[in-house]
């Protein structure tokens, strides 16, 4: 009795604190007004005038058929979207982790992270902020098929999630959806020792046939749309290493509010905040701390094993999103990938993710090894990422300026491959 | 088995694998040295390949003239200019009526991001073409040359020449030897610590200083230098120093291309020893802002690796070091000073100052019968050395609170062996700066030079406010006198939260005893520093009555004056109070072992994070930032305070001329090289004549007759030129140039061989205690 009492009260405690994850990552929309963004004329436009065809933004689409405001509309959608973020960051890593403090930790720390806050509320880019919670669910079923002889998931059910995550995804973003096959693909290729190939084979094929048939709609007119050469004139084919990152947006501790996406200008003053935060850079330090320190009883660990091939992915995600990867060469041979993927920090997604699930590793093996110092490790991990988030927002709500109704022309910070799809 | 042992034995293990890792380095050098030569394609363009854009312009098969009624910001520009990457110079051809109006630049839109990397430079009424470097990274056919005509005067642009340089193939065989060394070193850590298992201790130590360096180059690791008071000034320095080795002065005494080609005599008073580190950069061909970066990373990491040394030589624990090491490095005070004030020399000086707390602590505390107290001189020694040669009044005031050391401690002071290490210091120190101190004493007391004239500007309005310390998140203002806007965009004049519960815990604890765990010279050391931090700390206050001293007498006006800024003494604080964390830390060891130092260390590194940390990350986001490639890009004007001009110099007038007669001398064949310059003259009357030179007079610059070897007379004309005095009939060539007085020679061999004994005499000293 006193035993489930306990597990009720943590129960209740855990949902609390996710709530109150939820309530900080919101904290801009309690203003009376919206905080302008670059891509809002286009959302709340999109809104307005949402059809099916719009794939979730249906949702505020209905929700301003009900409320007859627009950015209330948008508002109840970014918090509608804040809450199935932290509640799918949560899932998927107590799935990994087995420990829900732990997964409550990481899902702080995924939905800190500044360049999430920079999608919702700087660029405006609500799909991508939609499309994103899904990257850790991915992985997390990926894990799954290759812990294949510890979890007793039938290759249907473990299809029917990754199909839900990719249609998710795909439905938001789309741009988010080819740099997330890419991911997957990555993965399956550094961690193949690790998979069983006829499970992962079978579950991958379904995954896929699933996916084309339910998304089938979208993809032909998204292949129409391509179609049409003079759709080419929302491609911007212009140089995108500019846009790239500074290996320092990985290592500073304060953000600040900015909305300048290209740093060949300005450096770092007024650009967007784009980073993962502090706090993970913190546990990732940890992380290669455990690393150096070369301790022996760490030489066969499993899931030191997974955090190192993680951090492998992360490490050349990190390069691809900064301004030192060689974008502009290749620009001659990819002008029109390059185009699509518009600018490098969108790989940012996945090294968050990667660096979440290693930030979780470092606590799990505190959990482990050091109980007495693993409460003081989650204590350490989750006020640094609670300050330096609210330090964030709190620029965010103060410098960022109102939205005015029909002030502002589309500014438009996303994807030209996600803006075509409004074109049909 | 010691040391070398194992070295030895890894490396017998491990041969085949570093025979092949050295043959492949070497093929890669090999081949960085064959790509230096045959470096020197020309590329020409006359007018005719140049267009003309906003504007109208008269335009001839030679030359494109632009005149007022051309219109304002046109463009004259050679398009579509295809050339393989490298490091080019870039001579655009001209003549101009003013000086300081137009642009040249060059641009290009069809490579990437940072492949084209140049700051252009602007045109001289009495310059005839650019000469400045551009660094192209790939191979284009895009490349645009343009020259910005502003509206004013004439300019006619007469063609474009673009020469390639070896300077490319330079800088990567730079990378491949420094690439090589660290690839050398971290395989060689890697199988030292597979075979003999690094302590881990060290390990932490290692990552711990290594955590340091990057946090303390935040600010560096970006593609801009952040602009700071006197950031103009110190990057003219290392081009100063640059120039004047290639223009065969060593060690540099005038920069010859400072002020438009007047040479300024900075070097003398201001020592630069280090920064020849950063000009040995740019002789490699790395650019203004890559050469800076390189220099400051390297300072950061000579910051970390001497404090640690010397803290832990002084607390005989690494931890303690450690954090030490962190609390200096990544103070409030030394990231304004090198970053948000760019005060390079007040940062070189940060570096020594923990020798000079290491010296004393040694002289004072060790038993003076202990065999190696006879050594005990060199920290302070080389402390005293490092801090004379970065910054003087850093020097002056360590100097005076070293007086205020020996006169507390007096007792030991004239202890025979304790006063003969403090006289082989001062004996030490200054034969090893007697290069620099002999030209400084020569021109300080036989020149009259405008920082010997500074006694008016007021200091107290510039103090900081007890409020500026007790403030946490401390930001980069632009304000620093607080008389008028109090602390609105306040400079970061405070040491650090951290410091600041540093001292109250300290005080707190000789306030309630709970000092027993200290042996009795380090409870003195802590007194002592308590004392020194409350002093300075108090002297960098608006509250201290600096005014009034001033007003005293002249002489007090003027040290007064040449201070500049009270919160100078913070620096004194800085070390006192990060020696005080040393004391409290082992406190802590003592009683709560090795939980209490992980809270102890955890509370440290939050309050740095809400201090040091948070003003580099301002720094980043709040500083204006400058791309600065070839050094024509800033110019050659900026003198900061113009502290040592020759008084009464009037700086606006010092503009590109060529050499100006009186009426009777005829003047030509005039060749300027930096601080040489050449000409043939004829004086046909029976009257004496003049030649005005495009050179500031300082003590040492001589006229001769080339072919009798006669010495012409010369001296300081209108407006402090050098100027030359031509014989009535004479006819020969004058040959003016830049010679160090033979005392200064004398001075620098001193200095030279005094480092060379104290180098021999260390290794002996060594070897006979190892036998020992």
């Amino acid at each position: 009795m006193g035993g489930s009492k306990v597990k009720e009260n943590r129960k209740i405690w855990i949902i609390f604190l996710l709530g109150s994850i939820v309530a900080i990552t919101s904290l801009p929309l309690i203003y009376p007004y919206c905080i302008n963004n670059s891509n809002m004329q286009l959302y709340l436009e999109r809104i307005m005038y949402a059809d099916l065809s719009d794939g979730f933004l249906v949702i505020p689409g209905l929700l301003y058929r009900i409320l007859d405001s627009a950015e209330s509309a948008y508002k109840i959608y970014v918090l509608l979207i804040n809450c199935m973020s932290v509640a799918i960051v949560f899932w998927s890593l107590n799935k990994i982790f087995k420990t829900p403090e732990i997964a409550l930790i990481g899902s702080a720390l995924y939905n800190f992270a500044p360049y999430r806050l920079n999608s919702i509320y700087i660029k405006g880019d609500l799909g991508e902020a939609f499309a994103i919670s899904f990257i850790p669910f991915t992985f997390t079923i990926l894990y799954l098929i290759a812990r294949e002889s510890e979890e007793k998931y039938s290759n249907i059910r473990l299809s029917l999630l990754l199909l839900v995550a990719y249609s998710c995804v795909l439905q938001s973003d789309i741009l988010t959806f080819l740099l997330l096959l890419g991911t997957t693909i990555l993965l399956l290729l550094i961690f193949w020792k690790k998979y069983s190939w006829k499970k992962m084979f079978l579950v991958l094929i379904q995954t896929f046939i699933g996916t084309l048939i339910l998304n089938f709609y979208l993809i032909s007119t998204i292949g129409k749309v391509l179609m049409q050469t003079n759709r080419t004139e929302y491609f911007d084919f212009s140089f995108i290493q500019e846009r790239g990152v500074y290996l320092l947006h990985y290592i500073i501790p304060y953000y600040k509010y900015g909305t300048d996406n290209a740093f060949s200008a300005t450096g770092f003053t007024n650009t967007q905040p784009l980073g993962v935060g502090f706090a993970i850079t913190i546990c990732v330090f940890a992380y290669v701390w455990i690393l150096f320190m070369k301790d022996e009883k760490n030489r066969n660990n499993k899931i030191l094993g997974w955090g190192n091939l993680l951090l492998i992915v992360a490490g050349i995600n990190i390069f691809l999103s900064t301004n030192i990867f060689p974008w502009d060469y290749l620009h001659k041979f990819l002008s029109k990938p390059l185009a699509v993927i518009y600018s490098p920090t969108r790989f940012i997604p996945t090294v968050l993710t990667c660096l979440t699930i290693i930030s979780c590793i470092v606590l799990y093996k505190l959990k482990e090894e050091k109980k007495e110092e693993y409460r003081l490790g989650l204590i350490i991990v989750a006020s640094v990422s609670l300050m330096l988030t609210i330090y964030l927002i709190n620029d965010i709500m103060t410098v960022g300026e109102i939205y005015a109704s029909g002030l502002y022309e589309n500014v438009l910070d996303i994807s030209p491959l996600d803006y075509l799809k409004y074109m049909n | 088995m010691n040391f070398k042992d194992k070295m030895k034995e890894l490396f017998e293990k491990n041969k085949k694998r570093i025979f092949v890792i050295i043959l492949v380095e070497a093929f890669l050098i090999l081949l960085a040295v064959v790509g230096l030569f045959g470096k020197n394609d020309v590329y020409m363009y006359d007018c005719s390949s140049a267009s003309v854009a906003f504007g109208m312009a008269q335009e001839t098969e030679d030359e494109i003239k632009l005149t007022e009624s051309s219109g304002k910001d046109v463009e004259v520009y050679f398009p579509n200019l295809e050339i393989p990457r490298g490091v080019y110079i870039v001579e655009l051809n001209y003549q101009s009526e003013l000086d300081n109006v137009h642009f040249c630049n060059v641009k290009d839109e069809t490579i990437g991001y940072k492949m084209l990397r140049v700051s252009g430079a602007v045109l001289f009424e009495e310059l005839d073409k650019t000469n400045y470097q551009m660094w192209l990274l790939q191979d284009t056919s895009g490349l645009t040359v343009s020259a910005f005509y502003s509206g004013q005067g004439e300019l006619i642009i007469r063609g474009l020449v673009i020469r390639e340089t070896n300077i490319l193939n330079r800088i990567f065989l730079f990378c491949a030897i420094v690439f090589s060394l660290l690839f050398n070193l971290i395989y060689l850590f890697i199988i030292y610590d597979k075979k003999n298992h690094i302590l881990k201790e060290n390990k932490i130590v290692i990552f711990g200083l290594g955590l340091i360096v990057l946090y303390s180059s935040l600010t560096i690791l970006s593609d801009r230098i952040y602009s700071g008071g006197d950031l103009g000034y110190h990057l003219q320095r290392f081009e100063g120093i640059t120039d004047g080795i290639l223009n065969g002065q060593f060690p540099v005494r005038i920069a010859p291309e400072w002020i438009q080609g007047y040479g300024y005599a900075s070097s003398i008073f201001y020592g630069e020893t280090l920064m020849y580190i950063g000009a040995l950069f740019r002789m490699i061909g790395f650019s203004v802002m890559t050469s800076y970066h390189m220099y400051m990373f390297l300072i950061n990491i000579a910051t970390v690796l001497v404090s640690f040394y010397c803290f832990y030589k002084v607390f005989k624990e690494k931890y303690i070091a450690l954090l030490c090491t962190m609390l200096y490095t990544l103070s409030v005070y030394r990231a304004f000073k090198a970053y948000a004030a760019c005060a390079l020399g007040e940062a070189h000086a940060m570096i020594f100052i923990p020798l000079i707390l290491y010296g004393f602590y040694r002289i004072y505390s060790e038993d003076t019968e202990c065999e190696n107290y006879s050594r005990s001189y060199i920290p302070l020694m080389i402390g005293f050395t490092g801090i004379i040669q970065s910054h003087m009044l850093t020097g002056e005031m360590v100097g005076m609170f070293t007086i205020i050391l020996c006169v507390i401690l007096w007792k030991k002071t004239f202890r025979k062996k304790t006063f003969f290490a403090l006289a082989k210091t001062v004996i030490g120190f200054v034969l090893l700066s007697f290069w620099f101190i002999v030209p400084f004493a020569d021109y300080m007391l036989t020149g009259n030079f405008v920082i010997q004239n500074v006694w008016a500007r007021q200091i107290q309005n510039m103090g900081g406010y007890i409020a500026h310390q007790l403030i946490a998140f401390t930001v980069p203002g632009k304000n620093t006198i607080y008389s008028v806007e109090g602390m609105f965009d306040s400079n970061s004049t405070n040491i650090g939260i951290a410091l600041v519960v540093v001292l109250i815990i300290w005080i707190l604890m000789l306030f309630f005893r709970k000092t027993e765990c200290f042996s009795k010279s380090e409870l003195k050391l802590g007194k002592i520093t308590l004392l020194f931090s409350v002093i300075s700390l108090v002297l960098g206050l608006s509250i201290f009555p600096w005014d009034q001293i001033q007003s005293t007498n002249h002489s007090f006006a003027v040290l007064v004056s040449s201070l500049q800024f009270p919160h100078r003494f913070f620096t004194i604080a800085n070390i006192s109070l990060v020696t005080i964390a040393g004391l409290i830390t082992k406190y802590v060891i003592n009683r709560w072992r090795e939980n209490g130092l992980r809270i102890w260390f955890l509370i440290m590194i939050i309050l740095t994070l809400m201090s040091g940390i948070y003003l580099y990350n301002e720094i980043l986001y709040n500083n204006i930032a400058y791309q600065i490639y070839n050094h024509e890009g800033m110019g050659t004007g900026y003198i900061s305070g113009e502290e040592y001009l020759p008084y009464g110099t009037d700086a606006e007038k010092l503009m590109y001329h060529d050499p100006i007669p009186t009426e009777n001398l005829l003047i030509d064949n005039y060749i300027k090289d930096g601080l040489k310059i050449s000409f043939t003259c004829e004086n046909t009357s029976e009257k004496e004549g003049e030649v005005v030179l495009q050179l500031l007079y300082y003590k040492g610059y001589k006229a001769i007759d080339k072919n009798t070897g006669k010495e012409l007379k010369l001296f300081m004309g209108e407006n402090s030129a050098v100027t030359v005095n031509i014989p009535s009939l004479y006819s020969g060539e004058v040959y003016v140039s830049f010679v160090s007085p033979w005392y200064w020679r004398v001075a620098e061999w001193i200095s030279f061989i005094t480092f060379v004994l104290l180098i021999v005499v260390y290794i002996y000293g060594r070897k006979q205690s190892e036998r020992k």
